[in-house]
């Protein structure tokens, strides 16, 4: 249409008499579909009326069962089953496309801005023409009554009101739409009325006839074709290929073009190869089912069926909804996690029912597969033929971050900052091999202070945050002794992580104490509305992703174990992705895993760009002094980092992991302290690098210089005070990552407030709790912050002698002190 | 759009196939009147298509569930040769002179009834077996699960409701069980069997008329004729009684007076009594349960008369043998009356109303309409005095040649159905 309206521009030059050109040459254009659909329409109007008097002495004598049964057979004496009614029909069904892509082309076209026609003023805006009211739309109003004086004289007074009742809602709904689109429709009515005039004046069956025929004899022709006919007629083949449609075409087509950026091969090799899978998956399918005996091919047709219907239900019906996908990544199905075997129970039952009523509505189910085929192979070409390509940069997805948004929150103050940057899992001791084997960091970390001996809290993110965020009284062996949290607890039964919320409003507190905006990037564990009580507070999850790393995840994955190419495996990614969105929810996640897509680069160059942006978006637009914490995963597992910092295609688990990604982040996190030295603000800001816990679950995680009997135990600590420069200097000094919130208190408060800096005010004999496990692995409400597991570690955590395990007694003691 | 109940339920399938795909496009339709009319004939075809399919859902459902319900509880899985269905006691005597003439050609058949009582039960022959299959709902179902070569059977309407077309049937045979017109039944009677044995040429030119009508295959029919006349002409004799005796047997239908009008009734049966006529008054079977009350009063109001007889047996052969006339409605009895005992019918005058029923979808008089008035003399209940001189003179009139010929007209091979019948099953086994 648009391409229509453009060349008659082109050609003309003018808006206006281009709308009412294209209102013409698509009329002409669709004429065949107007003249088939009259014509089915009179087909079927035909034996109606040659029915109706046979139904009507039906309905004068008998009722119930009997009226019913003998109009059935009148139907079948008729032969009006099947497809009669709905060929009647078909015409309108297929004009709808033309319809809604004049209502949304012409409504919103934003060429027609400013542009006059005639009288028209603007074709973009309602024309007010008369007397301020919208002349148009009246006009196409009595354009639309005659017409329904035309065409409706051989009706009876009903079909008369309702198409006067019509019109005049269709005035009401078009009255304030634009000028263009009124346009449009007054000369379509108009057309119509011609059409009804020349219909009354001339013969025009033949010209009718021929139209038809334009339609008609490629149709018949293909119905003579008996391999055609047999494949149309066969329930079993319309639902293997509605079955193996879904999970190679009608899905993964669509998809695979909605954004050709996101794998580096050709799109229509992708294509290829899956109509390929496609075809030879039916193709086998249908062998089978012919070497079957006969008493098996019921059952095949009927399992090729259920299949059918439950991936289109799953596919299209009631899809997941999985976001864009942003690079050749399986979409992360964990929040479809629903009970297995209750699903499994569920579908058994549905097939037996299957197995049941089918022989019932055999016909049913062949006339749906066949029409949900045609429909979604339609759907399938329109939307793969028009292959795109989205800019990263632009791209309108809720996760990710605008420029504006990026430079709000990024923006320093000249005056002061504090930033905390906590690196999830990221193992203290293991950074002091990294700067054993890479010595330049220690030039680069300037002012910084390296705190091995630094005992995390907690063993998980879960067990250490409150005590990271909101210091010592938030330990997680106190916490449910605090009123605020029984009082919590007692309003919001059920509800995970509220008692977190605690000691973050806390973190917040302190920067709104000082004055200072408050900025936050973790919502994976908080949700950012507790922060809306502040005004100065930002809180996000966003992130503007990096097109370099980007393109290095997409090469690696298109190189993907490519056994028969890269093509070959994009194209078998998008079957999986597909197949996976086919199945029931509760199973996508344990499929997923079964499919072994789970190396989430997704998540890699997510957190990997979020390291970038601080260095790319950072900024002096903040005129308060600025507080800010930043969560990064980077250095949690999957560690997919080479020690060339580039993203690769392999989980380097344990030591190389750790070692990979911690140095990577901190080479990132150098270039965000250039930019702050550019910026002129590095002296004035005070930087605290923490991580939450050490790397749990996994081997070969020894450090070389820095033992520890629990290496999750091993937290890291560097921090550069205000004012602070020269190389990296090391500090046996025994720290616990909750020092966090007093470090950062005596920076938001400029050294007013150090009673808690345990830098600033050292702590003898420090004795430090670690909680190795909770009592019950979930987080629900209350039965988290039960320990099981915890340790009492003293001065130096390498030394062994200096742990001791706690018994329950000593948990309960220490719980309530 | 009135009319618009007849739209397929595919269509409706279809609707909802394109809403489902049609993907989070807002419902916003566009109008023209041309295409305006057709938005509203698809609309309308929407909701008539609902209901209807509710309403098939809902019968479909309850024949499953009646299938399931009845289904192998009789074992009707061996396969037969020729069975034979009866829905009651009364058709015996119409399929014992077809069966009997098969036992003495030596084929194999069956005979299953739904009359626990049927006679038919208790026939005995090497080349035959017979069964109680439940009662008529339970038949029906039961009978769609039959493996047989040939299913003979008085019951109409196959296809049309419960009744299905069974593919483990190799051929279904209609037996016509009244020499009347096949324009009387309920619509579509005949139109799925593939033979029905006519016992009259007047069958089988109204069965041609609704197969050109309809369109529906083009059946086989057999000049078979009325077996049961077989069986009736065996038994038939003259029971000359002193009287001269009158034979009261209004027909079951609303449309009769003598069934509706007790005082009437009454009025014409003491009119005989008392102008010196013995009078046998057989009420209808139904009549006896539905108008109890009505039929207790009559014998009391009747009981001093000594020359009447009510006669509430289920065969009415003795009351046939003893009557020299019949007084009836249009009913098949006075056929039976007038071929078999060649006696003189008066008939009550009916309205006739072909609604609802074959006759309706033809352009021909019934034939029992169209012959009535050559063989019985009609009586006007508003004159009853006048019915016993009426009686007399009919009696008096009665001429037998005329009957033989007319009968010669409408009845195939009278006396020798059940050989032709059985012969013709025969062929048909020898065909398929």
């Amino acid at each position: 249409m648009r391409w229509v309206l453009e060349s008659l521009f082109f050609v003309i030059g003018g808006y206006g008499l281009a709308i009412i050109l294209l209102s013409i040459v698509i009329n002409v254009l669709i004429f065949p579909l107007t003249a088939l659909s009259e014509k089915y329409k009179k087909d079927d109007k035909d034996i109606k009326d040659r029915m109706k008097n046979d139904i009507a002495n039906i309905k004068k004598s008998y009722t119930g069962r009997e009226r019913y049964f003998y109009i059935k057979t009148i139907y079948r004496q008729f032969d009006y089953s099947n497809f009669s009614s709905i060929k009647a029909s078909f015409g309108l069904l297929l004009q709808i496309p033309f319809f809604f892509a004049a209502f949304y082309f012409l409504g919103n076209y934003s060429e027609f801005n400013q542009i006059s026609f005639g009288f028209i003023q603007d074709l973009s805006q309602p024309d007010g023409l008369l007397f301020g009211q919208n002349l148009l739309p009246i006009l196409m109003t009595i354009v639309n009554l005659a017409s329904v004086y035309f065409y409706a004289k051989n009706m009876t007074n009903t079909d008369k009101y309702q198409l006067w009742g019509l019109s005049a809602i269709f005035l009401v709904f078009l009255y304030f739409e634009s000028s263009a689109l009124l346009l449009y429709w007054t000369m379509n009515n108009l057309f119509s009325l011609f059409k009804g005039w020349v219909y009354q004046k001339f013969d025009t069956r033949k010209l009718q006839q021929n139209a038809t025929n334009l339609l008609l004899i490629p149709i018949q022709t293909i119905k003579e074709n008996q391999l055609f006919y047999r494949v149309t007629k066969s329930v079993f083949i319309q639902g293997v290929v509605l079955f193996f449609g879904t999970i190679f075409i009608y899905k993964a087509i669509p998809i695979a073009a909605s954004d050709t950026g996101m794998y580096s091969v050709d799109y229509l090799s992708v294509v290829i190869y899956l109509l390929i899978f496609f075809v030879l998956s039916v193709v086998v399918a249908v062998i089978i089912y012919y070497l079957l005996p006969k008493k098996w091919r019921n059952v095949a047709t009927i399992l090729a069926t259920f299949g059918a219907f439950s991936g289109l239900f799953f596919a299209f019906i009631m899809p997941s909804e999985i976001g864009r996908l942003n690079a050749m990544v399986m979409p992360n199905f964990h929040h479809m996690r629903g009970v297995v075997v209750d699903t499994f129970v569920q579908f058994l039952l549905l097939m037996i029912i299957w197995f049941f009523v089918f022989r019932k509505i055999r016909k049913i189910v062949w006339i749906v597969l066949l029409s949900t085929n045609i429909l979604l192979m339609l759907q399938t070409f329109s939307m793969g033929i028009n292959p795109k390509e989205i800019s990263r940069m632009s791209i309108k997805d809720p996760t990710a971050m605008s420029l504006a948004q990026a430079n709000k929150f990024y923006a320093f103050s000249k005056e002061s900052n504090t930033i905390v940057i906590m690196m999830d899992m990221f193992q203290g001791n293991i950074f002091a091999d990294i700067i054993e084997k890479h010595p330049e960091i220690k030039q680069q970390l300037s002012g910084f202070v390296y705190y091995p001996n630094t005992l995390s809290h907690g063993s998980t993110t879960m067990l250490s945050m409150s005590a990271i965020t909101g210091g010592a009284e938030f330990q997680t062996q106190l916490i449910p002794k605090r009123n605020d949290y029984k009082k919590l607890k007692a309003e919001s039964v059920g509800l995970p992580y509220v008692p977190k919320n605690l000691p973050y409003l806390k973190n917040m507190a302190m920067a709104e104490k000082y004055q200072h905006s408050y900025s936050f990037f973790s919502p994976a564990f908080v949700k950012c509305e507790i922060f809306n009580i502040y005004d100065e507070a930002i809180c996000t999850r966003k992130v503007i992703l990096s097109n370099g790393l980007l393109s290095q995840t997409k090469e690696i994955l298109s190189m993907r174990r490519g056994v028969y190419g890269p093509d070959f495996e994009t194209a078998k990614f998008f079957s999986q992705l597909s197949f996976l969105l086919s199945l029931p929810h509760a199973v996508k996640l344990r499929v997923s895993s079964l499919l072994d897509l789970n190396l989430d680069f997704d998540f890699v160059h997510r957190e990997y760009s979020q390291l970038n942006n601080m260095a790319d978006f950072s900024n002096l637009n903040s005129d308060k002094k600025t507080f800010k914490f930043i969560h990064n995963l980077l250095t949690h597992k999957p560690w997919m980092i080479d020690n060339n910092c580039q993203i690769v295609d392999k989980d380097f688990k344990g030591y190389k992991g750790i070692f990979n990604s911690g140095y990577c982040s901190i080479k990132s996190l150098n270039i965000f302290f250039e930019k702050l030295k550019s910026l002129g603000v590095y002296d004035k800001t005070k930087i605290i690098i923490i991580s939450d816990h050490g790397a749990p679950y996994v081997r070969d995680i020894k450090a070389k210089k820095f033992n520890i009997l629990e290496e999750n135990a091993s937290a890291l600590m560097l921090v550069k005070d205000f004012s602070q420069s020269g190389d990296l200097k090391i500090s046996m000094q025994f720290m616990s990552n909750m020092d966090t919130y007093g470090i950062a208190l005596s920076g938001v408060s400029e050294d007013v407030e150090v009673k808690l800096d345990k830098i600033k005010s050292p702590e003898e004999n420090r004795s430090l709790i670690f909680i190795k496990e909770p009592e019950i692995e979930r987080e629900e409400f209350g039965e988290f912050y039960n320990i099981k597991r915890a340790f009492l570690v003293k001065d130096n955590i390498f030394n062994e002698k200096n742990w001791q395990e706690l018994s329950g007694k000593d948990i309960q003691a220490i719980s309530t002190e | 759009m009135k009319k618009t109940s007849i739209i397929n339920r595919n269509f409706k399938i279809f609707s909802i196939v394109i809403f489902l795909c049609s993907f989070s496009t807002p419902a916003m339709a566009y109008l023209d009147p041309g295409s305006g009319s057709m938005i509203l004939y698809f609309l309308a075809g929407i909701f008539a298509t609902l209901i209807y399919s509710i309403k098939s859902l809902f019968f479909n459902l309850s024949i499953t569930f009646n299938r399931f319900f009845y289904k192998d509880k009789i074992n009707l899985n061996v396969k037969k040769n020729i069975v034979f269905y009866s829905e009651g006691g009364q058709y015996w005597h119409l399929f014992k002179p077809v069966i009997e003439e098969l036992n003495n050609l030596n084929i194999e058949c069956s005979y299953y009834t739904s009359d626990k009582f049927d006679e038919g039960l208790k026939f005995q022959s090497t080349k035959f077996d017979s069964l109680f299959i439940g009662d008529r709902r339970f038949s029906l179902i039961s009978l769609n699960y039959l493996q047989a070569e040939i299913l003979v059977m008085t019951t109409p309407q196959l296809g049309i409701m419960q009744l299905k077309r069974s593919n483990k049937v190799g051929y279904f045979v209609h037996l016509i069980h009244a020499p009347t017109d096949a324009l009387f039944y309920h619509k579509f009677a005949f139109d799925y069997f593939d033979c029905v044995m006519c016992s009259g040429k007047h069958q089988i030119e109204s069965i041609r008329l609704l197969e050109a009508k309809r369109g529906t295959t083009k059946k086989k029919l057999l000049k078979t004729g009325m077996t049961y006349y077989d069986v009736m002409e065996k038994n038939k004799k003259t029971e000359k009684q002193q009287l001269t005796t009158v034979l009261i047997a209004p027909s079951w239908t609303n449309k009769s007076v003598l069934t509706n009008n007790f005082k009437k009734l009454s009025e014409v049966i003491e009119v005989l009594l008392k102008n010196n006529y013995a009078v046998i008054f057989r009420p209808h079977p139904q009549m006896l349960q539905a108008k109890k009350q009505e039929m207790d009063d009559l014998e009391q109001l009747l009981s001093v008369y000594k020359t009447l007889i009510i006669d509430k047996s289920p065969s009415g052969v003795g009351s046939m043998n003893k009557a020299d006339v019949i007084i009836s409605d249009l009913s098949g009895v006075i056929f039976d009356f007038f071929f078999v005992y060649k006696k003189p019918i008066i008939v009550v005058d009916v309205e006739v109303n072909i609604a609802g029923f074959e006759a309706e979808d033809v352009d021909k008089t019934p034939w029992e309409i169209e012959i009535i008035n050559d063989i019985a003399t009609k009586i006007n209940l508003d004159a009853v005095e006048e019915i016993p001189s009426i009686v007399k003179i009919v009696i008096q009139n009665n001429n037998t040649q005329k009957s033989d010929q007319i009968m010669l007209d409408s009845v195939f091979n009278y006396g020798n159905a059940g050989k032709v019948a059985a012969n013709q099953l025969i062929d048909i086994l020898e065909d398929i």
